[in-house]
């Protein structure tokens, strides 16, 4: 479907993975509209801009600026940044996708996403999980592990001052799942045929 | 896919050992582990300007890997097929991000305000 058109929250990258900008890059490259909801126009956004994307400025948070990203589009990818206020976000994409009639959301949510995870923000993404399929909006849910530039970015000050990692992980034989954001990783997965 | 469905994303699991002889070897330098209590990795991360849900979220995710590696019945995680089969190819491994990343993570760290 060439005029499909892709709303890709995010979508200007923050500090954490980025999913939203690479995401971005990997639809349009395939020929696929997007939609890119940022927060702030500035020189990130342009960026997107220049790429060919249609840039809208809004806030998750401000549900008649989600209503006015969601008109015209068949599918979401929403990625909310590790901070407060998942579940108002939750609520107001679920309803004005809903509302507007989306068929595909593809939901980035943390590995561990139960009743019974360990972090709060996974309690939260189970809740915003649940809420996604009740929406009744075509609602895929994408469990990433913590990503290498996660780890990049917690390590880099004390690898390039002292070369030293410092973190609170236990013994050497402590186990832990990494995946990549960008490149053959999570952002990989969405391909164009899949919103 | 399937509406409500899920997918577990993991490219692969690594032991912190592989970790830090990962970055030490790709690097070319002696890499060090310094083990900090979750009290200092708190108040550090968030004198770096991370939000405190992050810092929270982390913390206690970082509880969780230290738990689940020491009990005797872990079977540790499963790598799953999802990203070759969604993304037509093996995920990378992290001595692919620190090759990709290494003019990043050598460089001379900027001065941050105290």
């Amino acid at each position: 479907m060439s005029d499909q058109m892709v709303l890709v929250t995010g979508a200007a990258g923050g500090r954490q993975g980025k999913t939203g900008r690479h995401v971005t890059a990997m639809l349009l490259e395939r020929g696929i509209r997007v939609r890119a909801f940022v927060h702030r126009i500035d020189d990130r956004s342009e960026h997107l801009r220049a790429l060919g994307a249609e840039v809208i400025e809004g806030d998750f948070l401000d549900i008649l600026s989600v209503q006015r990203a969601v008109r015209d589009v068949s599918s979401i990818y929403f990625a909310y940044p590790v901070q407060d206020g998942l579940l108002d976000a939750t609520a107001i994409i679920a309803i004005a996708a809903h509302d507007a009639g989306i068929t595909r959301l593809i939901n980035l949510v943390m590995l561990r996403s139960a009743p019974d995870a360990p972090t709060p923000r996974m309690r939260q993404n189970y809740l915003s999980e649940q809420v996604f399929n009740w929406a009744a909006i075509g609602a895929a849910h994408a469990r990433a592990t913590v990503f290498y530039e996660n780890l990049r970015a917690l390590v880099t000050t004390s690898l390039a001052a002292q070369g030293t990692i410092r973190l609170p992980w236990g013994s050497d034989k402590t186990v832990v799942p990494l995946v990549a954001a960008r490149g053959r990783g999570t952002c990989r997965c969405w391909p164009s045929d899949k919103f | 896919m399937a509406a409500g469905a899920t997918y577990p994303l993991i490219g692969a699991v690594y032991t912190l050992k592989d970790i830090i002889e990962t970055f030490g070897r790709v690097l070319g330098k002696d890499v060090r582990y310094q083990e900090v209590s979750d009290d200092e990795w708190w108040s550090e991360t968030l004198a770096r300007g991370v939000n405190q849900h992050a810092v929270e979220h982390l913390s206690q995710l970082w509880r969780s890997f230290r738990a689940a590696s020491l009990r005797p019945d872990f079977a540790g995680f499963e790598v799953t097929d999802t990203i070759e089969k969604l993304g037509g190819a093996k995920p990378k491994t992290l001595e692919e991000f620190v090759r990709e990343e290494q003019s990043a993570l050598t460089a001379e760290p900027r001065r941050r305000p105290v």
